[in-house]
This record gives C-alpha cells, sequence and structure tokens, in this order.
C-alpha cells in the first residue's frame, strides 16, 4: 500500500508574517521612529500636560468663561477632568509656592464639578416621563401652501409605561383607503429623519411611525410640504396611574 | 507555483509593510509623551491667550514670562515676546475675537515695557 506524504500545515507563512511586523515594529518605533510636528495637548507628557491644566484654570479665574475652560480641558483629554484638576489641586496645595495655583484648580474643579452635575439632571429630567409637565404641548397644525393633505384626527395614546414616545401616522387617500409610499420628513434641531408609509404593512399599508426623542420638537412634512410644527414627546398616565411617554397618533386624509 | 522560499519572503514583506504603516501612520510613537514645542499652531496660540488672560487678572509680568516658557525649548532660553507676537499673528489671520486680540496685544506692550530687548531678539 502506498502512503501519501503526510500534508503539513503552511506554519512558515505565519511565521513569515510575524517575523516581517516584528522587522516593522523595530524600525519604526525603535531605529527610526516617525518625527511628529503638530500635536494636540492630549499628546503632551504629563507634566506639560498638568501645566496646560494649571493655565486652563488660571485664565477661567481671571474670565469665569466656563464653555472655554471646559473646551480647552476637553483637549487634553482627561476621562475626569473633575478629578484631575482636584489631584492637581491637592499637589499644589502641599507647596507654599504654589497655592494660588491651587485655589485657582480647585475652584475650576468645583465650578465645572457643579455644572456637570446640573447637566446631568437636566438630561435625566427630559428623559423622563412627568404627566404633570405642560411643556410638551399638542401639536400645531400649521400646513404649508400646496399641501395634499389634511390632519382629520390627532389623540395621545398612553400604552405602557415602558414603551418610548412614538409618532405614529396613518395616511389615507380620496377613496379611504391606507395610502403606502407616502413620503414623510421629520425636521428637528437634531437633523432630520425621512421615511415612508407603508414599512409596517402588518399595522397598515397607510401607516408609518417614529421614536421621538423626549425634549426635542419636531416639524413634520408629508411629501415635503410642513404639515404640523411643535411635535413633541408628551407625558401621560397610564391605566394603572403609572408615568409614561404617551404616542401622538395622527390621521391624514388626502384633499378632494 | 510557488516555491516555500518565495511565499516565505511574501508574507514578510507584507508583515513588514503592515506593521510600517502601523508604526508611522496609524500609531506612531512620538505622538505620545510630546513636548509643547510640538503643539500645533492653533493649541500653541490658544495657549498664549490664556497666558494673556492670567496676565489680565494679576498684571505679573514675570509670571506670563515664565508661563510662556513652556512653548521654547527646555533648557534652552526662550524670546516670550516671539511666543505672543505669533499668537497676535495666528490671531489676526483667523478672525479671533477682538477681545482676546486686545489681550494679546496688552501682554505684548507689557512684555515690551519689561525689556525692550525681546523686540530685537530674533525668533528661536
Amino acid at each position: 500500500m502506498i502512503r501519501e506524504p503526510e500534508r503539513k500545515p503552511p506554519f512558515f507563512l505565519l511565521t513569515g508574517l510575524v517575523f516581517g511586523l516584528l522587522l516593522g515594529f523595530l524600525l519604526t518605533w525603535l531605529i527610526w521612529p516617525p518625527r511628529v510636528t503638530e500635536v494636540g495637548p492630549a499628546s503632551l507628557a504629563e507634566p506639560y500636560r498638568a501645566q496646560y491644566r494649571l493655565m486652563t484654570a488660571l485664565a477661567f479665574a481671571s474670565t469665569t468663561d466656563l464653555g472655554r475652560a471646559q473646551a480647552r480641558l476637553e483637549l487634553l483629554g482627561d476621562s475626569d477632568p473633575v478629578r484631575a484638576l482636584n489631584s492637581q489641586a491637592q499637589v499644589a496645595l502641599a507647596s507654599n509656592a504654589t497655592q494660588r495655583e491651587a485655589r485657582a484648580l480647585a475652584s475650576l474643579a468645583e465650578t465645572l464639578a457643579v455644572h456637570l452635575a446640573s447637566q446631568q439632571a437636566t438630561a435625566q429630567a427630559v428623559n423622563t416621563p412627568n404627566p404633570g409637565d405642560d411643556s410638551a404641548s399638542t401639536p400645531i397644525e400649521s400646513v404649508g401652501e400646496g399641501a395634499a393633505y389634511f390632519l382629520d384626527d390627532q389623540q395621545l395614546t398612553c400604552e405602557s409605561a415602558d414603551a418610548p414616545p412614538y409618532l405614529k401616522i396613518f395616511i389615507f387617500d380620496t377613496n379611504h383607503n391606507p395610502q403606502a409610499g407616502v413620503q414623510l420628513t421629520l425636521s428637528s434641531t437634531e437633523g432630520e429623519a425621512q421615511f415612508t408609509t407603508g414599512q409596517r404593512p402588518e399595522m397598515s399599508q397607510g401607516y408609518a411611525e417614529y421614536a421621538l426623542t423626549p425634549g426635542i420638537a419636531y416639524t413634520l412634512y408629508i411629501e415635503e410640504v410642513q404639515m404640523m410644527s411643535g411635535l413633541q414627546a408628551a407625558a401621560c398616565e397610564t391605566e394603572e396611574g403609572e408615568p409614561a411617554w404617551g404616542s401622538w397618533l395622527l390621521l391624514f386624509n388626502t384633499e378632494e | 507555483m510557488m516555491s516555500r522560499y518565495t511565499l516565505f519572503g511574501i508574507t514578510i514583506f507584507l508583515g513588514f509593510i503592515f506593521a510600517v504603516y502601523y508604526g508611522w501612520a496609524v500609531r506612531p510613537l512620538a505622538a505620545a509623551n510630546a513636548a509643547p514645542v510640538l503643539l500645533r499652531e492653533d493649541y500653541r496660540a490658544d495657549y498664549v491667550v490664556m497666558v494673556a488672560e492670567a496676565f489680565h487678572a494679576d498684571h505679573n509680568t514675570e509670571r506670563a514670562i515664565a508661563a510662556l516658557g513652556f512653548l521654547g525649548v527646555e533648557g534652552e532660553p526662550y524670546n516670550p515676546y516671539a511666543f505672543v507676537s505669533d499668537a497676535l499673528t495666528f490671531g489676526t489671520e483667523n478672525d479671533y475675537a477682538v477681545v482676546d486680540l486686545e489681550l494679546l496685544q496688552a501682554l505684548a506692550a507689557a512684555l515690551l515695557e519689561f525689556d525692550a530687548g525681546f523686540a530685537g531678539t530674533p525668533t528661536p
């Protein structure tokens, strides 16, 4: 019986690749590193980063411009700028010669911490439904010229405490049949979203939905004609009395 | 069909090319732990604005000169006025706010008042 020669896996290819990689890294990181001529503050060595941070704090002590100080601190890329400022303030506090620096660093750390906490609280308040809050009022019908549709009905439905706020749109043609393929646009300060009816045929051919972001006001366009403005996620109470995000249900009919 | 030696050479070459690209273009080591002398021009100018802002509060020229030393090469003499002058030029060309330009001008004037020789010293 003739035995076939045993086929070895091509390990030499892997060896060659590793060898090439080692040679390359040896060249670029040890023998001939690239000459970097333009870096940002985040690439500075730690003692220089500390000086940059200190100068930011001293400038803030003079101008009290927190936005500018925050932008400068962001350039340093600290994962926790407040902690970095506080740590540096502690070090500066240890020496009599750097009391002024310590005060400036600590003051910026405190102001920034308060600002960040207030930002977080605002974001939390915006994202939590509050049925007593009337700031997200009923959307306004503001029809632009040449509209082919008209708003027949609008309702705020309150289904579940876990559901996100939705905009649910039904569009019917002149024969009161659901109309698929109608182009819808929602514009807001965050940008523009485009979608069409008929994407969820199990609901209806004339149905389209969009998850709204709480705290953002949208303007609705149908076939590029403005139909409604001030569309916002509105809070409501479920039948069980739980606070929830409601869904706006809008019914549009085609103009005869 | 290519011999084992040729294939071995090709894989070495491919590994080498990848490592050189990664080490030079994607993640150059020298970009970390850099000295301020390598800072990009706009960051250098903004640092000088910070010094000018701090100077506006305490009017301490010596302190401003020491702070500007950050932008020089460590251990070598530097001309603080040249840094402010460069920042002023950059700020004017890049539409800095008038208030920032005024702060830079005030710092430049204070440096010349402190030592008129700064104006004649060439930029390092």
